[in-house]
């Protein structure tokens, strides 16, 4: 018989662990969609991580414990934005500083945090109640609906993000960044901004993410509480072709992947050092895969990512 | 007797008299560094007027119209619009004056919809709102000109012609009085351009004025209410279009010494024809977003001899030629180079079969501009200047010394950074690296994109040098009148396959006909 | 208000340069340190512990070249793989798993001194070059993007030290701590008062080495011409993959060779976090190697400047009781402000006001 409880489990496990990973490949995707690489995703998401923890704790509530992750993640992502779209600075190294930054100052910051509890502040589920239902349906049914809001925040915002970048305006004016910007600036629209825009919306994003790993997931603060999930979402990114929709199915088959090697811990012979692997591994498998349908795929890459733009003033 | 009209005080007729001055320019001068590029430029347009500014390349149109536009600003002189003095300080500003421009090339976003694109620059849409109520507008707009663009078409799948049309309906909603177009036929055919003169000529009959920019005489003489000729420079008339005979306008154009581009270099020389150095046999070649862009295709070149392929930009040219240098895979087909198949193998096994290239995109695929001239000249066979497995520059100094002085390139010196020359310079150093590997097949993809008059009769003499050295050449270009004066044999190219071939001396309408898809079977 | 023009420079002179480069780098020294006082701390103090001490004491000195040593062989590789233009982080992991071949070396074969050393580093430079095969023929075959790549590689790599650690080479005798064996003597590298000289002759081995093959081989012109303009390169028949691959098989192997040295000489055991053999030093090459602008000749005080700054970060944590965060921080901010130095000699500010 299938063990009805234990399908359950990796159900809630999975859309629970997608959470951090759907909110920061999506915001990535925009900040991207204008044509820069944030690498700070990481750096990003741990101070929001951080920060959201200590603002819950400070506020009692957790929304503001968010809320201001998502800030934090917004101004530390806009940091990054400042040295390469107003400095113009070779992106890859501006990004992998800002995460440097950002797993520094939260490794200082945060000792005094480590392990403190978070006791009734954490996100809750929505729907408190039993469910009457049989024993071989509960499960599934209770792994859905005992999510707590943020999961199905998480849910609507890529859909959102579909709306945002395809059907507005504005949507329009940050893609048309990553495709050309020096069109993009004859046709009207302010480059510099329109980039700043994105990224800042995508920090946001991403700090959001962050702020639900130590809420909503792991229930406290300790160090280096992201492992690398930042950098699993950028290459997610690329693995979504850059279409918010496919992030989340993408960030659903990674967290899918996760929750399965948590539950095969201990189960199965393996080791949890190599199950611990297995996120890492499998997004250097879909980079590669995403590049062998490199004629077609790549076609989804913004034309102008990674490449600064810089408004310069002829000498004439 | 016709009087060359420099002021605004001329008499003439009542027509033209009469209608606003939209635009005064006067004693405009601008030079950059040491070449004067205007000299004392006098103009003045009219509302409901089309406008022509006539003149060669180099003859400071382009810089003219830059410095209307904002892009530069004048040493010395005033622009009046409207009778008032304006500084004309960026494209911003011309525009919030209501002046536009319209580049050779057009600048719209490819992957976004007309809608999209036109959406970008409208202010009173907000920025939540959908691209899509553009296209209200964008269809009154089609309707009032006679223009036919869908606004929900992606541009990439826009003829030329249409993208065209797209930057004529942005000019609308900007609300453009003064449109400036800077060559806009050069890649129409010739149904095209009939098209676009008659949205024209609806456009300036609401009253706007239009300034379009030539080197064709017989177009301007086609389209204008007036005509301005630049010659090095310097007004040197500037008078309605009735007050020219066609020769007249030629002359000065041209002026009296002569350097007319069609009669410096004529090949002169006979060679003996050999067998194949290159060989395309029933090619197809996929372009960027998975379609195809060369169909089926076969060519040879025999040794002796220049084949040039004519044809609109976009019809497969360039699949093809990064395909037969390497740089682009092939789907179908066989290359052979000297008889060697180098199908899909990578760009080493090219030249080791005897292959020269140059490249249309000289900064992408030709030169590394932060490396010095003597680098770039090795750059293909840097190998053979090394002793003990270190590369020995110095040897390699000699060599770039030599071709400095054969090819006449403009350079401070061989570690001067390639960057810093010209495009002509550029050009030169790119011709003399890839013949010093002796060639016997050299692939030119428009090798006088954007050059000066001078350097591009230069790349003609080198192409025919080859030629006369017993190689063989592949001219791929746009400009129909520099295949037809180099080549031997003329192929034409429409959508991915060849339509046409003739020999020297074949007739140009035919070429022209082929290059619309219009062939004669 | 005030107008802002940007305007770009053509003609820079390396002293120009230079002072650029100096400066943004004490800019971002100097924001580290602000935030060290925002912390609470005593400026005079970070300044000392930072700069004075690592760099005039003789105690701090040898510490100073004792971390500088890894940093400068680590960053000769890295200078070679950011020339080509190919992002590699992956320093870190190929660091860890060339002490660990070394390890397996040590506790498995039973050689005589100083063969034993010899053997040892080669395969620690092997187990270098293993870890960055993967980015390497993804790179070269796919052009897969090798940042992400390498950076998976180091968490894996961590896995898989904490896997050997917790595992099959933990110690019975620590106790609690996990650690494992340390490594018979044969195989240690003798250091003199604290510093290992051998290491010392490597390093400079490896920089000579590395000038001569950036600047004088057909390697280096080939990296060269891929770092500044990848299609030109292409076009001009430079294969793309034997420079990906050749750049990461000689980054790996000096990764690989740095660990082993490490491990060799000063760890003598492999552990978790702070008794692990890498120190975060893969990093913080990453940092040496973009302060000497990619000369490797500049790479010797670099390597020695960010060696004293490590010492002098370790001695703050140590000393204010922060964490390790403390290199990463400091590493962080001296990377941003070099890299937005960049702008500034690329262009030239004009504000007016009005």
């Amino acid at each position: 018989m299938i063990d009805m409880v234990l399908i359950g489990n990796f159900i809630f496990l999975t859309l629970k662990n997608a959470v951090p990973l759907i909110l920061a490949t999506t915001g990535e995707v925009i900040t991207e969609r204008s044509g820069v690489i944030n690498l700070g995703v990481e750096g990003c998401m741990i101070v929001a991580a951080l920060v959201g923890v200590v603002a819950t704790l400070l506020s009692s509530n957790y929304l503001v414990g968010l809320l201001l992750g998502g800030l934090v993640g917004a101004l530390l992502a806009l940091l990054h934005g400042l040295v390469t779209i107003v400095f113009g600075a070779n992106q890859i190294v501006s990004g992998i500083a800002t995460t440097m930054v950002g797993l520094g100052i939260t490794s200082l910051l945060g000792r005094g945090y480590v392990g403190r509890s978070l006791l009734g502040l954490r996100p809750s589920p929505l729907y408190p109640y039993d469910i009457p239902l049989p024993d071989y349906l509960k499960p599934l049914v209770v792994a859905i609906v005992k999510q707590d809001v943020v999961v199905y925040i998480s849910i609507i915002i890529p859909i959102l993000c579909m709306w945002f970048l395809f059907k507005t305006k504005l949507g329009s004016a940050i893609r048309a960044c990553g495709e050309n910007p020096v069109i993009a600036e004859s046709l009207g629209v302010d480059v510099v901004r329109t980039r700043l825009l994105a990224v800042g919306l995508g920090g946001f994003l991403v700090g959001l993410g962050g702020a639900y790993l130590s809420l909503g997931i792991v229930g406290t603060w300790v160090e280096n509480i992201t492992a690398g999930i930042g950098w699993v979402a950028v290459g997610l990114v690329a693995f979504s072709m850059w279409v918010p929709l496919r992030a989340l199915l993408a960030s659903y088959m990674m967290a899918s992947l996760i929750s399965l090697s948590y539950m095969l811990q201990g189960r199965v012979g393996i080791s949890t050092y190599f199950l611990a692997m297995i996120p890492y591994l499998t997004t250097i498998a879909i980079l590669a895969i995403v590049s062998v349908e490199r004629f077609r795929l790549r076609l989804g890459a913004p034309a102008a990512l990674g490449k600064p733009y810089i408004r310069e003033e002829r000498l004439g | 007797m016709y009087v060359v009209v420099n002021k605004t005080s001329f008499l003439y007729g009542n027509s033209i008299l009469g209608r606003e001055v939209v635009l005064s320019v006067n004693g405009l001068s601008k030079r950059f560094g040491n070449v004067v590029a205007l000299r004392n430029v006098d103009l003045e347009l009219r509302s409901n007027e089309i406008h022509v500014l006539l003149g060669e390349n180099g003859a400071g149109k382009t810089t003219l119209a830059n410095i209307i536009y904002g892009i530069y600003r004048p040493d010395s002189g005033t622009i009046k619009f409207f009778g008032k003095e304006v500084n004309i300080r960026s494209p911003k500003d011309a525009i919030s004056y209501g002046i536009v421009l319209v580049q050779q090339h057009p600048m719209l976003i490819e992957r976004m919809t007309v809608a999209e694109n036109l959406a970008l620059g409208f202010k009173e849409l907000g920025i939540l709102s959908s691209p899509k109520t553009i296209g209200r507008v964008v269809r009154e707009v089609n309707e009032k000109y006679g223009i036919s663009v869908d606004p929900e078409v992606l541009v990439s799948n826009l003829s030329f012609s249409e993208k065209q049309q797209v930057e004529l309906i942005r000019a609308l909603l900007l609300n453009v009085k003064l449109l400036i177009l800077d060559e806009p036929t050069t890649m129409l055919t010739s149904y095209e351009r009939r098209k676009l003169f008659s949205i024209l000529k609806k456009l300036v009959s609401d009253g706007r004025s239009i300034l379009l920019i030539t080197h064709k005489v017989l177009e301007a003489l086609e389209v204008s209410d007036w005509i301005t000729v630049l010659r090095r420079g310097e007004v040197v008339a500037s008078r309605p279009k009735d007050m020219y005979s066609v020769d007249e306008l030629v002359k000065l154009v041209v002026g009296d010494d002569g350097e007319l581009v069609s009669s410096v270099v004529s090949p002169s020389k006979s060679v003996e024809v050999g067998g194949n150095v290159l060989e395309v046999k029933d090619l197809i070649v996929l372009n960027d977003v998975g379609g195809i862009a060369v169909n089926k295709v076969s060519i040879n070149v025999r040794s002796g001899e220049i084949v040039g392929i004519a044809g609109v930009t976009g019809n497969g040219q360039k699949e093809l030629s990064e395909a037969i240098a390497g740089l682009r895979r092939v789907r179908d087909g066989r290359i052979l180079i000297n008889g060697v198949d180098v199908t899909n193998k990578g760009p080493s096994s090219r030249f080791r079969a005897g292959l020269a290239y140059i490249p249309e995109e000289r900064l992408k695929y030709g030169v590394v501009g932060d490396m010095s001239v003597t680098e770039n000249l090795i750059l293909k066979d840097y190998y053979m200047f090394s002793r003990f497995t270190l590369l020995r520059l110095s040897d390699a100094v000699r060599v770039a010394e030599e071709c400095i002085k054969t090819f006449n390139i403009v350079t401070r010196g061989p570690s001067e950074k390639v960057k810093a020359l010209s495009g002509g310079n550029i050009q030169k150093l790119i011709i003399a690296r890839e013949l010093r590997l002796n060639p016997k097949v050299v692939v030119a993809h428009n090798p006088t994109l954007g050059l000066d008059l001078r350097s591009t009769s230069i790349v003609h003499e080198q192409l025919l040098n080859i030629k006369y050295s017993g190689s063989g050449v592949l001219l791929i270009s746009e400009d129909l009148d520099e295949v037809i004066k180099l080549s031997d044999r003329v192929l034409v190219m429409y959508r991915g396959t060849i339509v046409y071939e003739g020999v020297r001396g074949c007739s140009r309408e035919a070429l022209e006909k082929a290059m619309l898809g219009i062939v004669d079977v | 208000m005030f107008r802002v023009k940007v305007l770009r420079r053509y003609e820079v002179s390396s002293r120009f340069k230079l002072v650029t480069y100096l400066t943004s780098f004490i800019v971002g020294v100097f924001l580290f340190i602000l935030f060290e006082v925002l912390l609470g701390a005593n400026p005079y103090e970070v300044v000392d512990r930072l700069f004075v001490r690592p760099l005039t004491s003789y105690d701090d000195l040898r510490v100073s070249i004792r971390y500088a040593v890894p940093i400068g062989i680590i960053a000769s590789g890295l200078l070679i793989v950011y020339r080509a233009g190919i992002y590699s982080i992956g320093a870190e992991g190929q660091m860890a798993v060339g002490a660990v071949f070394a390890a397996w070396a040590a506790y498995t074969l039973s050689l005589g001194s100083p063969t034993s050393v010899v053997v040892a580093l080669l395969v620690g430079v092997l187990g270098g070059i293993i870890w960055g095969l993967l980015p390497a023929t993804l790179k070269a075959l796919l052009n897969v993007n090798e940042v992400l790549t390498t950076l998976m590689m180091n968490f894996i790599a961590y896995s898989l030290v904490d896997y050997l650690i917790y595992g099959p080479w933990r110690s019975p005798k620590s106790y609690g701590f996990p650690l494992t064996e340390p490594i018979p003597t044969v195989f240690t590298i003798p250091t003199h008062d604290g510093v290992p000289v051998i290491n010392f002759l490597v390093f400079t081995l490896v920089v000579f080495l590395t000038y001569v093959v950036t600047k004088m081989s057909k390697l280096g012109f080939q990296i060269r011409a891929y770092g500044l303009n990848p299609s030109t390169a292409y076009a001009s028949g430079m294969s793309f993959f034997k420079v990906v691959l050749l750049s990461f098989v000689i980054s790996g192997a000096l990764a690989g060779l740095a660990g082993a040295l490490q491990l060799l000489s000063i760890h003598h055991r492999l552990g978790p976090k702070s008794w692990s053999v890498t120190e975060g030093l893969g990093y913080t090459a990453i940092v040496a190697a973009w302060i000497s602008r990619l000369e490797p000749l500049a790479m010797i005080p670099a390597s020695l400047l960010m060696g004293a700054l490590v010492n002098g970060g370790l001695a703050i944590k140590a000393v204010l009781g922060q964490s390790e965060g403390v290199v990463n921080l400091m590493n962080g901010m001296i990377l941003l402000s070099i890299v937005a130095a960049e702008f500034f000699i690329n262009y030239r500010l004009v504000i007016r006001f009005r």
